[in-house]
Formats: structure tokens, C-alpha cells, sequence
């Protein structure tokens, strides 16, 4: 079970929603000019141009406990296993084991999970700070307002949202117009659950 | 957007330098900035002190973001290995392997082989994906289209 937001976060994430409360907190900040400005304007940088990759396919979360957020992926967003790797030489720390579990919309993995071991065998805990969330993508004929009602059903309460992410009445002043709803898994990772998303293009200024 | 099966999304990492960030991932894979978000406009940024920039494919608005955070004496948060390991990108169905290895090269970018971390199900590995780090240690994983095919219709079979 994911932690629970206390009262006061809960009535915090509504709060933020209205923005002469956001305006109030950016006033009391005090930022840095630098920090304030530095990253105000899009640059052009490849316009007109194809990217070279068509899309995101999957990402690889460290875990604790591989049972544990098997469980949490499977009932929050319905994730199948599909195989669990032998505990293995981790590729890239030494004196390090790994076990990767692969999960999946369909055959192919949509989210691995690693469980590290240092070399006394204990389980490495999990840290944040590298990761910022990871997004799924709900079908959109499913309201998020909807998927929400159903996660709290199944007993997972939101940590933010459910919140459409733009400047106008409703929005959390963000960016990008899609509904979200998020929620911690058992490590602390940040889980997007979203749909609406508006086009590459779409201005918001 | 409309689409009737579930995936994944969009990736937001954290990262050290933001500027640092983009260009590397608007040179290696060609991405686009769509918006920046200074610290303290939206709600998420507010909350944690945060600068964001969003990146995109092409089509929808974000693919992937840098998420700069910031602490109480306004310096960098630097970014942690132990949270996650990677994220993965599909490459567009007319480019393969071997052109995306030449470009990496071109750009004296270091890469391997294979799949970043060993899959279980044997999908990725030599031959259908390469990996590399970006500037804050992040693993990159990119996928041929090959691959691609099956993931999408095993996606819309879901």
C-alpha cells in the first residue's frame, strides 16, 4: 500500500490549484532573478526537423521488494508479468547483484523492475532524486475522474490530482493539458496515470 | 490525442543543468523543446523548487522532461544513481541500428551494445538496441524498429 498523504498535504494539492494561492507562494519565495528567469524561452532547436525516435518504450525502476510493486503496478494500472531474470551481475556496478523482473501491457516489457544487492547480500535501498515520475497512458475513452474513483476503490489514495495541467479555470498552471492522477508505488517512485495530452505545438503563453 | 491502449507515456528525469540536458538530448535523438516552465509557475514546480523543460517526439506535447530541483539556499539538487536505472525510446520506423550507431559515433558519443540492464524476456538485447548515458548518468536505451512493430501491436492486441 502506497503511504498515505497526511490531511494537510491533501488540502495543500487543493490549494495549489487556484492560482492567486500559487502567486502568494511564488511572492513569499523570494527566487533568485537567475534562477527565475534562466529558462523563460523555448529554443528552435530542430524545427522543421523529424526526431529521431518516434516515442518512449519502457523504463527501469529500482525496487525493494520485486513482489511488492509487482502487486502495485498490476492493480493500479494492470501490468502482467511477463519473466523474472536470474540474480545476476549487476552490468554496470561492481560487487553488485541484480534481479530484473519485466512487466508488460502486452509481450514486450513496458517497465522493468531491478532489485540490487551490494555484496553482503543486503538489499540496496531505493533513492530519489534520479527519476522525477514516470507517466502511463490510460485509454482515453476512461476519465481520469473515473480512474480515480477506481483506484480509491481498490484503496490506493492519489498523492496529487486528479488535475488537468494547464493555466486555465481548473488547471494547475502546468503544462502540457493532459488529466493526471498520481500516486507514490512502495518505493516512493512518483506514477503518473494520464490521458488528454494536447499536441506537440500547443503554446501556452 | 486519442489513443485506446495503455503504454507508457512520458519520462521526466531529474538533472543537474538543464541546458546541459537538452542539447544533449536535441543532438543524440533529435528531440524538440515544446515549453520551459521557471521555477515557481505551475503547481508541481512551486511545491519543489523546480525548473522544467519539456521535450517532445513530435507529435504529442511532452515525451520526456528535465526536471531541475532546486533546495532552501537555491543550489542545485544533484541527481542519485539508485533510483532508477534507465529509460528507453523506440526509433522511427524508417532509421535503423546501424544509422543511429554512425550518428552516436558522429557525435562522440560513447555507446554499447544490447539492452542497459539484462531483459528477462529476452525482447531487447545485441542486434535490436544500444545504450548510452547522458550528461547526469542516466542510461539511455534506444530500439529498433523491429522491435518497435511488435511492441505497438502487442500494445493495441492489450
Amino acid at each position: 500500500m502506497p503511504p498515505k498523504p497526511s490531511r494537510a498535504e491533501a488540502f495543500g494539492a487543493k490549494l495549489i490549484k487556484l492560482r492567486w494561492f500559487r502567486k502568494r507562494l511564488v511572492s513569499r519565495a523570494d527566487i533568485p532573478a537567475d534562477v527565475r528567469t534562466r529558462y523563460a524561452r523555448p529554443t528552435e532547436k530542430n524545427e522543421g526537423q523529424k526526431a529521431f525516435v518516434r516515442s518512449t518504450k519502457n523504463a527501469c525502476l529500482y525496487v525493494t521488494d520485486l513482489d511488492r510493486s509487482q502487486e502495485f503496478f498490476e492493480k493500479t494500472v494492470g501490468l502482467k508479468h511477463l519473466a523474472t531474470g536470474e540474480l545476476v551481475d549487476h552490468p554496470y556496478k561492481e560487487g553488485r547483484k541484480v534481479r530484473v523482473r519485466a512487466l508488460g501491457f502486452g509481450q514486450t516489457p513496458d517497465l522493468l523492475l531491478a532489485q540490487q544487492f551490494d555484496s553482503d547480500g543486503k538489499v540496496v535501498p531505493v533513492q530519489r532524486h534520479g527519476l522525477h515520475h514516470v507517466a502511463f497512458w490510460i485509454e482515453s475513452s476512461t476519465h481520469i475522474n473515473d480512474f480515480t474513483k477506481e483506484l480509491k476503490r481498490k484503496g490506493y489514495q492519489p498523492s496529487y490530482g486528479p488535475v488537468k495541467h494547464y493555466g486555465g479555470r481548473g488547471g494547475d498552471g502546468g503544462w502540457g493539458g493532459n488529466r493526471a492522477v498520481y500516486l507514490h508505488d512502495p518505493d516512493g517512485h512518483f506514477i503518473e496515470y494520464h490521458n488528454e495530452m494536447d499536441a506537440f505545438g500547443t503554446r501556452y503563453d | 490525442m486519442n489513443r485506446e491502449t495503455r503504454f507508457v507515456g512520458h519520462i521526466p528525469v531529474m538533472v543537474n543543468d538543464i541546458d546541459e540536458t537538452r542539447d544533449f538530448y536535441e543532438r543524440v535523438l533529435g528531440l524538440r523543446n515544446s515549453g520551459t516552465a521557471p521555477v515557481g509557475e505551475g503547481a508541481i514546480n512551486v511545491m519543489s523548487r523546480t525548473a522544467i523543460c519539456f521535450m517532445s517526439c513530435g507529435t504529442m506535447h511532452h515525451d520526456f522532461a528535465c526536471f531541475q530541483e532546486h533546495d532552501r539556499d537555491w543550489k542545485v539538487v544533484r541527481v542519485t544513481e539508485d533510483d532508477f536505472h534507465h529509460l528507453s525510446f523506440t526509433l522511427q520506423d524508417d532509421l535503423d541500428l546501424d544509422w543511429f550507431k554512425q550518428h552516436l559515433a558522429s557525435l562522440d558519443v560513447e555507446f554499447s551494445e544490447g539492452a542497459a540492464m539484462p531483459d528477462p524476456t529476452g525482447t531487447f538485447g545485441v542486434g535490436n538496441s544500444v545504450h548510452f548515458r547522458d550528461p547526469n548518468g542516466h542510461f539511455v536505451e534506444v530500439h529498433s524498429v523491429d522491435v518497435a512493430s511488435a511492441a505497438k501491436e502487442s500494445a493495441d492486441a492489450s
